[in-house]
């Protein structure tokens, strides 16, 4: 329709919207090209940070957790959460409704409460991993306190609070699917393997790509689980690259080295969502 | 045929209780430590069967005061959602409906607003709120929760302002209505649903949210999630009063949750999964 004062409609949300991302982004642009000071001060450095971060190893160091935890949560996260949605979508069994109940639960726990619980899981004298593992006769693991189980134990977390989401996914996908072809696919006498490789999965392409895209930014965001169960460590085993960027500014206080390292990452998840939008072709537009 | 079958059987069966002993087993845990004994919590190994109590709950709330912190999450989550909707939803409609130019790069400047990393929002922020005296304040703390509440207020009801026919507002347009009537009277009564379950999701990330709560507040706006872990120090972690807080923090997002559960993927796909 048109609208001869439309302005009036939008001029509050862009007021918003500037006051709240361009001014941020802008501040940050410049604020990247100095060093700050505590008591005022600052001094113009030009580029100076960008060049120190991107040659810094701690740095180089979280962006390969950070591809490390990324890999690791959405391969597994997509194969758990097909299975899970397959499982859902099959002959209705005794419990059903209540797993879906259940599924929809970890996916809205803040991510300091999942952080809280696995972290208290994972404690190496009292915690259910260790107590788990000593029913079936093996001697407790250090979870937390070791560099490379303690990265597993970040990211079983992740797969707990997301493997849910994914699954639900895969199940509204697996729903669109006309009920004309499962009954075509079963007259032609295809197994259950068959059945989902050859009719399911395709359907799952679109539904999944989403999944991933939503995975990819949330971990690129990551700060909360890592804070809360091992603070960044053993050492800088689980510093993530929203972790990292989050101590530089906030913990040190070097904040024009860290508006540079929040410039970079914001790069970073665009560059990522844009190859992820381009491929999957999700959220027509979005890509330009 | 009839093996096979049986083995079909028992594979859902199995499937069924790994998923449930993986995702349930944590929820259950967690309970159990919040209404354990003190002494009970640091058994080795540990109990599953004792005579539950709401001791670690009366602490937090008469002893550690958490009613505050919970006031404080109460009000800025509020306050975050009706500015969210107030704001975006003319602005929504004028993106679903209007007729004007560069209308797609507007509305996808909504959406990349979920693009941002936070530390690219808080370092500006932090340092305006100090010249301008908003660090821990609920005021403060509801324009930082807008960065992400707002933008997501605006793309999800701009969907659901999309999704409606076109022809009653049409209608009502023609017998005169002006369009901010065809909007207030009949376009939003319309999405009431998509209302409710918006509001509901941008009050529970504003709820859930962390990351911008510790840095910003420190006594007087602090949040739920920033005063539940200051029952973990250095020197121990009170596991019973801890896991108490994580059900206080959870409980009303769970019941939300099964309120909105049809809404709650596209909420979290920004509309991309109906």
């Amino acid at each position: 329709m048109r609208v001869k004062r439309w302005y009036l409609y939008l001029a509050p949300a862009i007021l918003v919207m500037v006051a709240l991302t361009i001014y941020p982004f802008v501040y940050n642009i410049v604020l990247s090209t100095q060093t700050w000071r505590m008591r005022g001060g600052n001094t113009f450095v030009g580029l100076n940070n960008y060049v120190k971060l991107l040659t810094s190893s701690d740095f180089h160091h979280a962006l390969l957790i950070t591809a490390i935890y990324l890999v690791a949560i959405i391969s597994i996260e997509v194969i758990l959460g097909i299975l899970l949605a397959f499982l859902l979508d099959s002959r209705k069994f005794f419990g059903q409704g209540a797993m879906k109940a259940l599924m929809l639960l970890p996916m809205v726990m803040a991510p300091v409460v999942v952080g809280l619980i696995w972290r208290w899981i994972f404690n190496a004298e009292w915690g259910l991993a260790n107590a788990l593992l000593q029913y079936i006769g093996q001697d407790g693991l250090p979870w937390l306190t070791t560099p490379k189980l303690a990265l597993v134990s970040v990211i079983i977390a992740d797969i707990w609070q997301w493997t849910p989401f994914i699954g639900l996914i895969a199940l509204a996908g697996l729903q669109s699917i006309p009920p004309q072809l499962r009954e075509a696919s079963r007259v032609d006498g295809a197994n259950w393997f068959q059945h989902q490789i050859h009719i399911s999965l395709p359907f799952l392409r679109s539904v999944l790509w989403v999944g991933l895209l939503f995975r990819l930014l949330d971990a690129l965001r990551l700060v909360d689980n890592v804070f809360v169960m091992t603070y960044g460590g053993p050492g800088n085993a689980t510093t993530v690259l929203g972790f990292a960027a989050y101590v530089k500014a906030f913990k040190m206080w070097q904040l024009g080295y860290a508006a540079a390292f929040g410039i970079v990452l914001l790069f970073v998840t665009i560059f990522l969502a844009r190859i992820v939008l381009k491929r999957s072709k999700i959220m027509e537009g979005a890509a330009s | 045929m009839r093996t096979a079958r049986i083995g079909a059987w028992a594979g859902k069966y199995l499937a069924a209780f790994l998923a449930l002993f993986f995702f349930g087993l944590p929820l259950l845990w967690v309970v159990l430590t919040a209404l354990k004994p003190t002494p009970l919590i640091t058994t080795k190994p540990p109990v599953w069967f004792f005579t539950p109590t709401l001791d670690h709950f009366k602490t937090i709330f008469l002893d550690k005061n958490i009613h505050i912190p919970l006031f404080n999450s109460f009000m800025i989550s509020l306050g975050t959602t009706v500015l969210s909707l107030a704001v975006g939803a003319p602005a929504a409609y004028a993106l679903a409906r209007f007729r004007m130019k560069k209308k797609q790069q507007l509305a996808f400047w909504f959406l990349t607003a979920r693009m941002t990393p936070p530390v690219v929002a808080a370092i500006p922020l932090y340092l305006t709120f100090r010249f301008l005296h908003l660090l821990d304040t609920h005021f403060g703390m509801i324009l930082v929760y807008l960065t992400f509440s707002f933008p997501f207020a605006v793309w999800m009801l701009r969907g659901f302002f999309e999704d409606l026919p076109l022809e009653v507002e049409e209608a009502a347009l023609i017998d005169g209505c002006s369009p901010f009537r065809t909007f207030r009277t009949i376009a939003l009564p319309l999405i009431a649903p998509g209302l409710a379950a918006t509001a509901i999701l941008c009050f529970i990330f504003a709820w859930n949210e962390f990351l911008f709560a510790i840095i910003f507040t420190g006594y007087s706006a602090k949040t739920l999630p920033v005063a539940a872990l200051s029952f973990m120090t250095d020197r121990m972690v009170l596991w019973g009063e801890l896991s108490a807080s994580a059900i206080v923090i959870f409980l009303p997002v769970a019941i939300f949750a099964v309120v909105v559960r049809k809404y709650l993927l596209k909420g979290l796909t920004m509309g991309s999964i109906k």
